[in-house]
């Protein structure tokens, strides 16, 4: 049965290895953000700590796009191509916030 | 009844770079069970070529086919793996799981680097460089694709190493098309079955095997 479900995830576990290459900044940056939106729940906040999230996860995208292009082969040699690995990196790190952020908000 | 053999045909491919033609109208045809060498000098647009074909690089026209099937770039569904001229295993991607993501099994690679079993859990930069390059070439090699393309794959390598790797070649070629391009041309034409010279911008495939023809 586990052998069955690992078989069947491990498609998508692809995905992680895609999103290691910046979890650890990017991890950061929605750390410090959700404790903003802890400590001032407006709108306002939200709003603006979204954008400061884009853009620094943009950023750490364009870094990798600059400085370690060459890990692409590696992801290409698995089926996953340029255009996929920076979608899903960005795709996977905005849910990962706006999960937190959403959870936080239902919390408090 | 034989079971047929995988074929990839590339042709029609044009690269070009600003107003430069690296590629015009190619053709390479590179069947399961054989090495194929591509020569040519520096510059000449083999590793482009390659990349093309596997996807890397966006060429202005080409018509890639795996037997008889049309593809739009050959990483798709891991059909080509494919070992560019540098590291391509990420530093923070362990041993281990490099080898798990592309289905390669363990016992495949110890007897050619005993070192790997000493470092599944850690980084490739473990490795030393000649090691760590024979490691992302066993990956490729023994993935589950039709077709190995390598650019450069003896850079870096011990003599007895690169013998040791071409023997893996030959046995690897039953199962799949190995596409290679190096400029250790001695050792190329040494293990291919066929080459193809790159020559002002032409490819074109030759028997002859003496170094001024080929270059």
């Amino acid at each position: 049965m586990a052998q069955i479900l690992f078989s069947m995830a491990a498609p998508s576990m692809k995905y992680l290895y895609v999103y290691r290459n910046i979890a650890v900044p990017a991890s950061l940056v929605t750390v410090l953000s959700c404790f903003e939106i802890w400590r001032n729940e407006s709108l306002l906040a939200v709003s603006v700590l979204s954008w400061v999230k884009i853009f620094t996860t943009a950023l750490l995208i364009l870094y990798i796009h600059l400085f370690r292009e060459h890990t692409v082969f590696f992801f290409m040699n698995l089926g996953i191509g340029r255009f996929k690995f920076y979608v899903s990196m960005f795709a996977l790190d905005m849910t990962i916030f706006f999960v937190l952020a959403t959870l936080i908000l239902v919390v408090k | 009844m034989t079971p047929s053999k995988n074929i990839l045909e590339a042709d029609s491919i044009v690269v070009s770079y600003d107003d430069r033609i690296i590629l015009h109208n190619v053709y390479i045809r590179v069947e399961q069970g054989e090495i194929v060498g591509l020569l040519g000098r520096n510059g000449c647009g083999k590793s482009t070529m390659l990349k093309a074909i596997f996807g890397a690089v966006a060429a202005e026209h080409k018509t890639v086919r795996i037997n008889g099937t049309w593809m739009k770039d050959g990483y798709l569904k891991s059909r080509i793996t494919m070992l560019p001229q540098f590291d391509m295993v990420p530093d923070n991607v362990r041993l281990r799981q490099a080898m798990r993501l592309l289905g390669v099994d363990v016992d495949l690679i110890k007897d050619t680097i005993p070192n790997v079993v000493l470092l599944l859990d850690h980084s490739p930069l473990q490795l030393s460089g000649g090691e760590r390059r024979v490691f992302e070439l066993l990956l490729v090699l023994y993935s589950g694709s039709q077709f190995c393309f390598l650019d450069e794959p003896f850079t870096g390598l011990s003599p007895v190493m690169v013998e040791k790797i071409i023997a893996i070649m030959q046995e690897v070629k039953k199962t799949k098309g190995i596409l290679i391009t190096d400029h250790l041309y001695r050792q190329v034409t040494s293990c291919a079955d066929r080459i193809y010279s790159f020559r002002d911008g032409i490819l074109r495939e030759t028997k002859d095997r003496q170094l001024s023809s080929l270059y």
